[in-house]
């Protein structure tokens, strides 16, 4: 009975779907609007409940809470609740249907959360398994696209390969050690002098799974088509809240797990990681979508922040999650005033119809500026705090490969947000634009505090976070 | 007592918030408002400087006047601040410059709001600059300078290819990116040291010596010296708005400063036999940008080869590592500052009126006495006559190159009297009668502008007697 009351947390998400169900079918009044207000009352529900039972594991055999997991959860719900906020205006816009996809959100929520807490092998593919049914539905039932079905099913096979692996590899895993759990399976392999080629391909297999689900290069192509064709509220989502959940698992599993295969799964996460950095800044260079664009950019910023934890100790981590935190501040930022990039009461996704942007809303443009130069690093905005502490570290570790690739990187970057701003600033204005919403402002006003804020004494935001994470990681 | 402390945020934090005030200002069609606030930002910003310079003068103890800030945990970074007569200086300069560029530059230019917010963002990270004291905030201010100079010149600049201004951007990065490195190298090593320790290190070590290579070699990056001459000369040459000029013209300011902060007090004679190819390159480039400024009639080049020149002369200055060339900088810089910014001013002041009446400035001068006294004064200060400090440090300069390599010195002292000739024909031009000229008297200096250049003479012309006259006892 203990067990399914500290589960509460997860079983609170669980009954939102439920209650967001009933109200569906039997409520006549409900608006788009309904079920954003309901999921925001169970959000702060959530990051109380979560908050509560912060230390405390239900069937610890399958999931365990830290002070580590339970960080990551509480920042991503406070990003779903700020993005379910802003997406909110665009159904009511649109005046689409909103139930559906705040429940998949909310159950992808309960998966993602497990996913993080994970101590055994079963619960990580069961996740992921729940998590990757939810990207298909969500691509089948929102994308704007005729081929959308084309899409749906070339994403299905890919999950089938990686589905396919997963399993290999834990049956391997389990085969050999006589476990799915965590902590057996790295005491088991601890004890073992040398690894079989067949050890190592299993974890290579477990860890092409959180590539997958990253969407880091080369395994990006499923990714893309969300941002091609998904609608801006699953864009948004998209790039902006699951990734910190895979990374903390990632972490997780390494720490816990699979830290006995130390140069093979370590190399095996840098490779795409220095291929998404790359590949990511070039094609955003090449990119006419601003959501492609910026999806680019994002890819880039996921390479570049697994690049900084490489090497899997307390500063790493500690630098890689500082410089993540920043970067999805100013991801937010972005998104938040692609919500202002409307016209004729349709979402603008074409570069050059920004042109201008400046000259009728200063303001949105100058908090532009800002989360465009913070994700190239430029002093002194926030993001300049993120970079330093990754290139630090990977001085400190005379990872000088590392190193290369970050700089590169960050020029490539460099030239991408110049053209943004010859954009927005340098040519004349071509388009109108819609009224932009009152809560864009909102948002972009309590983004912008937030990294002043930080930006004048970064200890404000980061100190007790650095604390837990110093802790929980040694 | 004032906390120095909060002084010295104060100089820095005021331009700052008179730029989100000018942001917010209400669009008119003269933007009065926002020059006003302008005006009044920069003006509290000198009468709080000229308190500091009397609180320095009473407190007459260095170590009174540094103050420190814990920033950053995770790495362990503390901010340090600290401010003497030369860095006031030197801040009271482009304080008045800035001023004075807004004021001539107030009726003629469009886009008032953006010139001015940029402006003032510039204003409060080169004076961040001037107080930082160690590596890190030195660092942020450095490239903080940046973002404001790129803005102005995209927006204000006039420039037909945009491409250059992103070329000159990465270019300006790449510079940045290379400091960071040498930055963060010192900071492993020595942990974040201030300017004046880092001055005292031993040059007996082989990676101190590349420490301090690298160091200089990215701080040059601004300075227009071959090979980093092209990318600045392929902007400013073709700036048309005076205060956007004025500041670009800056830019270099911030490099020899950096390279006068961080020079060490003693230098092996490994490394200083090696300068007599610095002054070689520089003794060349002077002359090559002198002779490209005679040979150009537009006032704008020359004067940007004006200031090119004297920035080269005073990097070859610090080069000579001579105690009284260096003691003497912060004066030389000081009334070299006050006459490039001034003269600019008045130029753009007969090239406004020249386009106003559609008709030549040739002969104006004989019909406008105050702007022929002013013009004529600021001239002669530019071409080194004792009537300010500048006239001392060339003669230091000068007479250290002839001493120590006469090749060279013959080049250099030959470059300026090509520019002193390009200044004096010039000058000579607008003096002599011509009856095409439709300029009439009426069209002469104001009063109350004539009586402000009036002020800053007296300071160029002080600059050479007392450069102090002005701090009181408090």
């Amino acid at each position: 009975m203990e067990n399914w009351f500290v589960m509460l947390p997860e079983i609170w998400l669980i009954i939102y779907v439920a209650i967001a169900s009933i109200v569906n079918r039997y409520r006549k009044s409900k608006t788009p609007k309904t079920f954003f207000t309901l999921a925001k009352y169970f959000l702060f529900v959530e990051i109380l409940l979560t908050l509560v039972f912060y230390n405390k594991s239900a069937f610890a055999s399958f999931w365990q809470n830290t002070s580590f997991t339970t960080l990551f959860k509480v920042i991503v719900y406070l990003l779903t609740l700020g993005w379910l906020y802003l997406s909110s205006k665009w159904f009511l816009n649109k005046n689409h249907p909103s139930c559906l996809f705040c429940c998949i959100i909310f159950i992808m929520l309960t998966a993602m959360s497990l996913l993080a807490s994970s101590s055994n092998l079963l619960t990580l593919l069961s996740c992921f398994i729940v998590i990757c049914s939810c990207y298909i539905l969500l691509m089948f039932q929102y994308s704007h696209n005729d081929k959308r079905t084309v899409y749906t099913k070339q994403y299905i096979y890919t999950f089938l390969v990686f589905l396919f692996l997963s399993i290999s590899a834990i049956f391997w895993l389990y085969y050999t050690s006589g476990s799915v759990f965590y902590k057996d399976i790295k005491l088991y392999f601890s004890n073992t002098i040398q690894m079989d080629i067949y050890t190592i391909s299993a974890v290579v297999s477990l860890i092409s799974m959180f590539v997958f689900l990253l969407g880091l290069a080369p395994f990006h192509i499923w990714i893309v088509k969300f941002w091609e064709n998904g609608i801006l509220p699953i864009y948004g989502f998209i790039t902006l809240v699951p990734p910190l959940l895979y990374l903390c698992s990632f972490i997780n599993l390494w720490k816990e797990c699979l830290s006995f295969a130390k140069f093979s799964s370590i190399s095996f996460i840098l490779i795409p990681a220095y291929i998404s950095i790359i590949l990511g800044a070039i094609s955003a260079n090449g990119e006419k979508n601003i959501r492609c664009l910026f999806g680019y950019l994002s890819m880039y910023c996921i390479g570049f922040a697994i690049t900084g934890f490489a090497n899997m100790d307390n500063l790493a981590i500690i630098a890689s999650f500082a410089y993540t935190i920043i970067a999805l501040l100013s991801f937010f930022g972005i998104y938040t005033i692609f919500l202002s990039f409307k016209s004729h009461n349709d979402y603008i996704e074409d570069l050059d119809a920004i042109k201008g942007f400046s000259q009728l809303r200063p303001y949105m443009s100058a908090g532009f500026i800002i989360f465009i130069f913070s994700l190239t690093g430029l002093a002194p905005t926030l993001g300049f705090i993120g970079y330093l502490s990754i290139i630090n570290n990977l001085f400190a570790n005379n990872a000088w490969l590392s190193l290369g690739i970050c700089i590169t990187g960050i020029l490539l970057c460099v030239r991408i947000c110049l053209q943004i701003i010859n954009y927005i600033y340098f040519a004349d204005n071509t388009q109108k634009y819609d009224r932009a919403e009152k809560s864009t402002y909102i948002c972009l006003f309590v983004n912008m505090t937030i990294i002043f804020a930080a930006l004048i004494n970064p200890n404000w935001l980061f100190h007790y976070i650095f604390i837990i994470l110093n802790e929980s990681t040694q | 007592m004032i906390n120095p402390l909060t002084m010295m945020m104060l100089i820095i934090a005021i331009p700052f918030i008179g730029m989100l005030f000018v942001l917010i200002s209400k669009n008119t069609d003269n933007n009065k408002n926002a020059f006003s606030v302008a005006i009044f930002s920069i003006i509290t910003n000198i009468s709080i400087i000229w308190q500091i310079f009397s609180f320095i003068k009473k407190k007459k103890v260095e170590t009174d006047l540094i103050e420190k800030i814990d920033w950053l945990t995770f790495p362990n970074i503390s901010l340090t601040f600290s401010i003497d007569n030369v860095d006031l200086l030197l801040i009271l300069a482009i304080h008045i410059i800035l001023l004075t560029s807004i004021i001539f530059n107030y009726a003629h230019a469009n886009k008032q709001k953006y010139i001015l917010t940029f402006s003032l963002l510039f204003l409060s990270m080169i004076t961040g600059l001037f107080i930082s004291n160690d590596i890190f905030s030195f660092f942020i201010f450095y490239e903080g300078i940046m973002l404001p100079v790129f803005m102005l010149i995209g927006i204000h600049g006039e420039m037909k290819k945009k491409s250059s201004i992103n070329s000159f951007f990465i270019y300006n990065f790449i510079g940045c990116l290379l400091f960071l490195g040498t930055i963060i190298y010192i900071y492993q090593i020595y942990g974040n040291i201030t300017l004046d320790k880092l001055r005292h290190l031993n040059f007996q070590t082989s990676h101190n010596r590349y420490i301090w290579f690298a160091t200089i070699i990215a701080l040059m990056f601004r300075i227009p010296i071959w090979p980093f001459h092209y990318f600045i000369s392929s902007v400013n040459t073709k700036l048309r708005n005076s205060l956007v000029f004025t500041i670009v013209t800056l830019l270099p300011l911030s490099g020899l400063y950096g390279i006068y902060c961080f020079w060490p007090n003693f230098i092996p004679i490994e490394i200083s036999q090696y300068f007599i190819w610095i002054n070689i390159i520089g003794a060349l480039t002077m002359l090559f940008l002198a002779l490209m400024g005679y040979s150009n009639p537009n006032i704008q080049y020359r004067i940007f080869a004006f200031a090119s020149i004297y920035y080269v002369l005073y990097l070859l200055g610090l080069f000579s590592n001579n105690k009284m060339i260096y003691d003497n900088f912060g004066y030389a810089v000081f009334s070299f500052l006050l006459i490039l910014g001034t003269l600019e001013a008045i130029s753009n002041y007969i090239y406004q009126k020249e386009i106003l009446n559609d008709t030549t400035s040739q002969g104006f001068l004989c019909r406008a006495k105050k702007l022929s006294f002013v013009y004529s004064f600021l001239i002669f200060s530019a071409i080194g006559l004792p009537i300010s400090a500048m006239f001392t440090n060339n003669f230091l300069i000068f007479s250290y190159m002839l001493s120590h390599n006469i090749h060279s010195s013959i080049i250099l002292v030959f470059a300026w009297m090509i520019i002193c000739g390009a200044l004096i024909n010039e000058i000579m031009r607008l003096k002599t009668d011509n009856k095409d000229c439709k300029i009439g008297k009426n069209e002469d200096l104001p009063t109350k502008y004539f009586m402000f250049i009036l002020l800053i003479i007296f300071m160029i012309l002080m600059s050479f007697i007392k450069p102090l006259w002005f701090v009181i006892d408090v």
